[in-house]
């Protein structure tokens, strides 16, 4: 119990707040789209809020979201100062920055960033969890509860790919850095088009997702897998721009390492 | 590890991985799908087929994709990436109004092959007005947008608007 309250705080509370602070920053760049004068403006998603929408207001209206973005801001920034304090304390940062992601989350009805806004959640509530309870079974199973979801994020997604005939014949990547959205930089996209490149980086991916269970079975298995996790993660990154879900991931990771 | 503590670690992962599986089937509800950041479904890229993409025309001009307008992906975005990932919203906005229409169900909506849409029902929906805002954020002046959708090698119009005049 001790070497897990110690790296999660020591590792895992300083890459949590690295991802929660880049979320946040990066909203505050972009906060003219949740303004009315931009793309996601109260006025237009409070249609879907019903009765609650006098109540959504007062959190999601223009000003009201800047505060919730600044308090997962200054929330995350104290996380990894306030791991030794007194319970309350220590706590206090981690359930702020936790709330702050879950509303900014529903405010974008669902999710801004699909899996990394859940992935980061899951690790900040986790930490808010053992802050809270520290060295009891509460904890242990907070730990647990992200362990299991850190394996099955990469094992639900390699069964899941293995029904796609694109995926089992190594063609899924060629297919996927053409998507307009993800504006791959042509080079990477040429060099991952090509049938000798391509199919090696789609059944590696593919290979790493469904291995990720194997991590459970002991340390250094667990750091092989979480090495080959981050050099993935870096990777998407790099070619699609997915740079919320590899210091979400890496957030994540102290807790699989102090099993 | 104990035998209890290895059945009550094997019991944390069927429930957390059967939530997984569920989730994606279950979430329609409008109300449940804005909480599902609690409920992820961990199936990325699971089927690797093209997506949804939304053209905008200006008055006069040719149609153009959002990523022909926006350009190519600022620099060093593998770290700090605000606009690239304000953009994969706005195409999960696309996604999200193609997937609406698609569960829409109106027993009087007529068989006309025109994709502009006028009908109040759709444009009042939240998505559609969504992807107006987007369209007007990257649009010229006076303009169209229309999504297409893949169907087979080729993409086929889904939905277009009317000719939206620029705010004045």
């Amino acid at each position: 119990m001790m070497q897990l309250r110690s790296l999660a705080e020591q590792a895992g509370a300083p890459l949590a707040a690295i991802a929660a602070t880049i979320c946040a920053l990066e909203l505050l760049v972009m906060r003219r789209a949740l303004s009315e004068r931009g793309v996601f403006a109260w006025s237009v998603l409070r249609d879907e809020w019903g009765p609650l929408r006098p109540l959504a207001s007062l959190v999601y209206a223009e000003s009201g979201i800047l505060v919730v973005i600044a308090l997962q801001l200054a929330s995350a920034l104290a996380l990894p100062f306030t791991a030794h304090a007194p319970h309350a304390i220590a706590a206090a940062p981690a359930w702020i920055a936790t709330i702050a992601t879950l509303l900014i989350s529903v405010r974008f009805r669902g999710t801004y960033n699909g899996g990394s806004d859940s992935m980061l959640l899951v690790v900040l509530g986790a930490h808010a969890v053992i802050r809270t309870w520290p060295g009891t079974s509460i904890a242990q199973g907070a730990a647990t509860y992200v362990i299991a979801q850190l394996v099955l994020s990469y094992f639900i997604a390699g069964v899941a790919k293995l029904g796609d005939p694109a995926w089992r014949t190594g063609r899924a990547l060629a297919i996927l850095v053409t998507l307009p959205q993800y504006r791959v930089p042509p080079a990477i996209a040429n060099a991952l088009s090509r049938p000798s490149i391509g199919r090696i980086a789609t059944l590696g991916m593919l290979a790493l997702e469904c291995a990720f269970p194997l991590a459970l079975l002991d340390s250094r298995a667990a750091l092989v897998f979480v090495a080959a996790g981050g050099l993935f993660h870096a990777m998407n990154a790099e070619v699609f721009g997915l740079n919320r879900f590899w210091w979400a991931w890496l957030a994540a990771y102290p807790f699989l390492l102090a099993r | 590890m104990t035998t209890a503590q290895i059945a009550a670690t094997g019991a944390a992962f069927g429930a957390v991985a059967l939530i997984a599986l569920l989730g994606r089937a279950t979430i329609n509800h409008p109300a449940l799908a804005r909480l599902r950041v609690l409920l992820p479904a961990w199936r990325f890229f699971d089927r690797a087929t093209r997506s949804p993409r939304l053209l905008i025309r200006s008055a006069g001009g040719e149609w153009r994709g959002l990523d022909e307008i926006a350009g190519p992906r600022p620099p060093r975005s593998a770290l700090f990436a605000p606009h690239a990932n304000m953009f994969l919203a706005y195409q999960a906005a696309v996604d999200q109004l193609v997937a609406e229409l698609g569960e829409l169900d109106l027993d009087d909506a007529s068989e006309s092959s025109d994709v502009v849409e006028r009908d109040p029902r759709i444009t009042g929906l939240v998505s559609y007005r969504l992807v107006a805002r987007i369209a007007a954020e990257y649009a010229n002046g006076n303009h169209e947008w229309k999504i297409v959708v893949p169907e087979g090698a080729a993409f086929v119009d889904y939905i277009a608007s009317p000719v939206v005049e620029a705010a004045t």
